[in-house]
């Protein structure tokens, strides 16, 4: 085992144990309906869960106080970054817990647990449920991190390794068994480990023991993720590019270069980097990114066999064609990784104060030793070389393989930042917490006066379709008003809809809510409130809500 | 050609004229501000076709000493709240007055129609109006005369508005 | 003769026609705010709000250069909690005085720019729907302050 391969290993341990706690939350929840630790006067027939980015749901369940499943079957709607969930069945009275885990845009599984009560709260059943929310420490992120570096590796060492032999070296068809055999077990490595990261992904979402990776429905719910579509990609482009490069003659062999870029373009299909910023700019860079990294790291291997066993002379004549793409190569890189660290991260500081700064700042340092290292090569010892002075085989050779044992570095270190959330979703999910609100909330809420008198209603999401309409009442000290009876009108004269009318269910004294109100058009919306105050009086609040 | 416009738009008006009786409204809705005055409550139908089984008319403040007639087969009840401000009546200060009317127990079956009657001192405030909200509560269902117009807005344009009183001048001669 | 007066006439009438339309019906005052330990806390100010116009107005924005962010909110009563929900608009009916108050209507400013010191004065700037920015100016009182005194 040679020492720069040691070495990668021993870094590759550390970074991947920085954060030994199985660290969850990329889609992270903003608030929800209702809120954790919340008492409620009757059981909730609709649940909402709010994230900061749209999440299609895994699982979901509720258990009451003795760890029962309870409310029957949940039916789920997804509506923009919001969870509806339809609880069939009346819970009694007593302490419940919501139990989500969920998938988000950037294929990370997100689990939570809500505690709720219906009438009292019992501190008995509270704490009963507490001791079965602790942290279980499961085992799927970690696989999840290493099936992700041995993807990492495979890829860029066949697709960038193939693009360094279509492009450099220009002898992609005339590979020797050696290198062909390498080239090809490293995409059988990256094959591998794309299919079994579909089947971690699975089991990560539902949080199973680990009998339940051989489930058949996990698998297929890994597959169903952006993760699983985008692994599924890379495995069939590298089953190509194993084909082809087995073949290395007609018209399969052509497919060999084509194969590698995609199963490298499949990276730009799933990952924190396309939630951050916008589509257009973020998957572009992601795709330079990941393509130039690939053909810089995957060009050391054949460098270093070149360096070894070639003559000079044709060693020389490779790094220097190697050196002229690989300068704007690498520069567009660093422009790429640089323009996704600054959508990620919220302010510089967090690179120092975040677990997602540090691992990045990692990540850099070991890419700037990698700089280092090149510039050493290319202005010291590949002269060294041509100028045929003693030892400079060995230790441009020695330097090259350095460079392999960072370049695995850095991956590690990719695939760990994969686990963490970036602070921008961090901001977002702290800001909410300070202000109590929802911040990246969608929905319009507007509160109006009749008198001493004033309702503050809230209609989520404000969009076409079916909405949550809530209601607080209140009397001129801001007390809750205990209307008799309580009817929603809702209408849109200019698009000729007529009142539709609902009578409101009071969920708290003062506080109503009416789930599943369907505003089938965009537009400036008329709302009425009829209040029975009480048997003689009833006062009537007029305002007017848009929806998008 | 001009004989058959002018009958049509005679025939037009007489049935302008008489319009449909829908809501509970007052017979006589003005008044001479600070008479005794007889209110007569019309009830031309139940609720959507329901018998009407009861009526409940709220006195509104400023309205004195309401008296209601009784109906026969009908039980009458009257609630008294204590004034906010006592008030002068004649040579008594009242500080506890009726404030709700009540016939209940009783079936007025929809295709019949029945008038209920209170007799009332009513506000010296000439030129104002008051509303009288009525709860008609019906075998099936209830109906509430009880909405007031908001500023700017007439009773025209409310489903259900309450019966309403205009006050006009005072009388001279005064009542006993 | 005829002719100068009829000019003078369409002077005034221009003149007043332009005055009522810049006279603003919306009035913002009593603008205060509690004073804060730090720039680091989050800044609350109340007013009170009238119109005297005949059509009514809304209110859907806030800023302040005193702080990065700037909203409305309202405390409102959920069963024994008490919970804060963010406001996008607050409809001024004509002839209406709105207070915002202490457990009710509130401005929250976030990221402050500087602490609030009790006796200085800052204004906040208030987007309506007609009458459109309307400045007012916020008198900052002691930590424990209820009302405008």
């Amino acid at each position: 085992m040679t020492m720069s391969k040691l070495l990668a290993l021993l870094l590759l341990a550390a970074v991947a144990f920085l954060d030994a706690r199985p660290a969850g939350a990329h889609a992270m929840l903003l608030q929800s309906d209702p809120a954790d630790g919340a008492v409620l006067a009757q059981s909730p027939g609709m649940m909402i869960l709010r994230f900061d980015e749209p999440v299609t749901l895994a699982k979901v369940e509720i258990l009451d106080s003795s760890g029962k499943p309870a409310g029957g079957a949940i039916t789920v709607m997804a509506q923009d970054a919001e969870l509806h969930l339809h609880v069939p069945a009346v819970l009694a009275e007593g302490t419940y817990l919501l139990s989500y885990h969920v998938t988000s845009l950037d294929s990370h599984p997100v689990g939570g647990t809500i505690v709720f009560s219906i009438g009292t709260a019992s501190s008995a059943g509270i704490a009963g449920l507490q001791s079965r929310l602790a942290d279980k420490g499961s085992p799927w992120p970690l696989l999840s991190t290493t099936a992700r570096l041995l993807l990492f590796i495979g890829l860029v060492g066949a697709a960038g390794g193939t693009m360094f032999h279509a492009l450099v070296g220009r002898d992609l068809l005339r590979l020797d068994r050696e290198t062909r055999r390498g080239t090809v077990a490293l995409a059988l490595l990256g094959l591998l480990a794309a299919l079994a990261g579909i089947g971690i992904e699975g089991a990560a979402l539902t949080d199973t023991g680990g009998a339940g990776i051989l489930h058949g429905g996990t698998w297929r719910l890994g597959e169903s993720t952006s993760l699983g579509l985008s692994l599924t990609v890379a495995a069939v482009a590298l089953t190509i590019l194993i084909l082809a490069l087995e073949t290395a003659r007609g018209w399969l062999a052509a497919l060999a270069l084509p194969a590698g870029l995609v199963a490298l373009g499949s990276l730009a299909l799933t990952g924190h980097a396309l939630t951050a910023g916008p589509l257009w700019l973020t998957a572009p860079v992601l795709a330079i990114h990941v393509l130039m990294a690939a053909f810089w790291l995957g060009a050391l291997w054949p460098l270093w066999q070149a360096v070894g066993r070639r003559q000079p002379a044709a060693a020389l004549d490779l790094l220097r064609r190697f050196s002229v793409i690989a300068i704007p190569a690498v520069a567009l890189l660093v422009a790429a990784g640089a323009t996704l660290a600054v959508l990620q991260l919220g302010r510089i500081g967090e690179l120092l104060t975040t677990a997602y700064g540090i691992r990045l700042l990692c990540k850099l340092a070991f890419v700037l030793l990698l700089l280092l290292l090149a510039a050493l090569n290319r202005f010291w010892l590949t002269p060294a070389l041509a100028a045929k002075r003693s030892h400079a085989t060995y230790r441009l050779r020695a330097s090259i393989g350095l460079e392999i044992g960072l370049g695995i570095a850095i991956l590690a270190a990719t695939s760990s930042l994969g686990e963490v959330p970036p602070p921008r979703a961090l901001i977002a999910a702290a800001m909410a917490h300070d202000m109590g609100v929802g911040a990246a909330m969608p929905g319009f809420s507007v509160v109006t006066f009749e008198g001493e008198r004033g309702a503050a209603i809230e209609v989520t999401p404000a969009a076409r379709g079916p909405n949550l309409i809530t209601l607080h009442l209140f009397d001129a000290e801001g007390k809750p008003l205990t209307p008799q009876q309580v009817t929603i009108e809702i209408s849109q004269p200019a698009a000729g809809v007529e009142a539709i009318s609902h009578p409101m269910t009071a969920a708290a004294p003062g506080f109503y809510r009416w789930e599943g109100a369907v505003l089938p058009l965009a537009g400036d919306w008329k709302l009425r409130l009829l209040v029975l105050i009480s048997d003689f009086e009833e006062i009537r609040f007029n305002t007017r809500i848009p929806i998008r | 050609m001009t004989r058959l416009l002018s009958a049509a738009s005679l025939a037009a008006m007489l049935l302008a004229a008489t319009p449909a009786l829908a809501h509970v409204e007052l017979e006589k809705n003005t008044a001479p501000a600070g008479a005794d005055f007889k209110l007569v409550f019309m009830v031309p139908h139940g609720c959507a076709g329901s018998a009407t089984v009861a009526l409940r008319v709220r006195i509104p403040d400023g309205v004195i000493k309401a008296k209601p007639m009784p109906k026969a087969g009908w039980t009458l009840t009257t609630v008294s709240e204590k004034l906010a401000q006592p008030v002068q009546y004649y040579s008594t200060t009242l500080t506890e007055d009726v404030r709700e009317i009540d016939w209940t127990d009783g079936k007025l079956p929809d295709d019949y129609y029945d008038e209920f009657t209170i007799l009332a001192k009513l506000p010296d405030k000439p030129g104002a109006v008051i509303y009288f909200p009525v709860i008609q509560q019906c075998a099936k269902g209830d109906s509430r005369w009880i909405e007031i117009p908001a500023k700017g807005q007439t009773g025209e344009d409310l489903k259900r508005p309450a019966p309403a009183l205009t006050l006009g001048p005072k009388q001279a001669g005064g009542d006993d | 003769m005829l002719k100068s007066f009829l000019f003078i006439l369409l002077l005034g009438l221009a003149a007043g026609a332009s005055a009522s339309a810049a006279a603003p019906t919306i009035t913002a005052e009593k603008a205060w705010a509690r004073a804060t330990a730090s720039a680091a806390a989050t800044g609350v100010v109340y007013l009170s709000l009238a119109d005297t116009g005949p059509a009514g107005d809304r209110l859907v924005g806030v800023a302040t250069p005193v702080a990065a962010h700037a909203g409305m909110h309202i405390m409102v009563m959920e069963g024994n909690v008490m919970q804060m929900r963010p406001v996008d608009a607050v409809d001024v009916k004509p002839g209406e005085r709105i207070e915002f108050k202490p457990n009710g209507l509130h401005i929250m400013l976030t990221d402050l720019k500087q602490k609030l010191t009790r006796g200085e004065r800052f204004p906040v700037t208030l987007d309506f729907e007609k009458a459109g920015k309307v400045d007012v100016e916020v008198l900052v009182l002691p930590i424990g302050a209820t009302g405008y005194p």
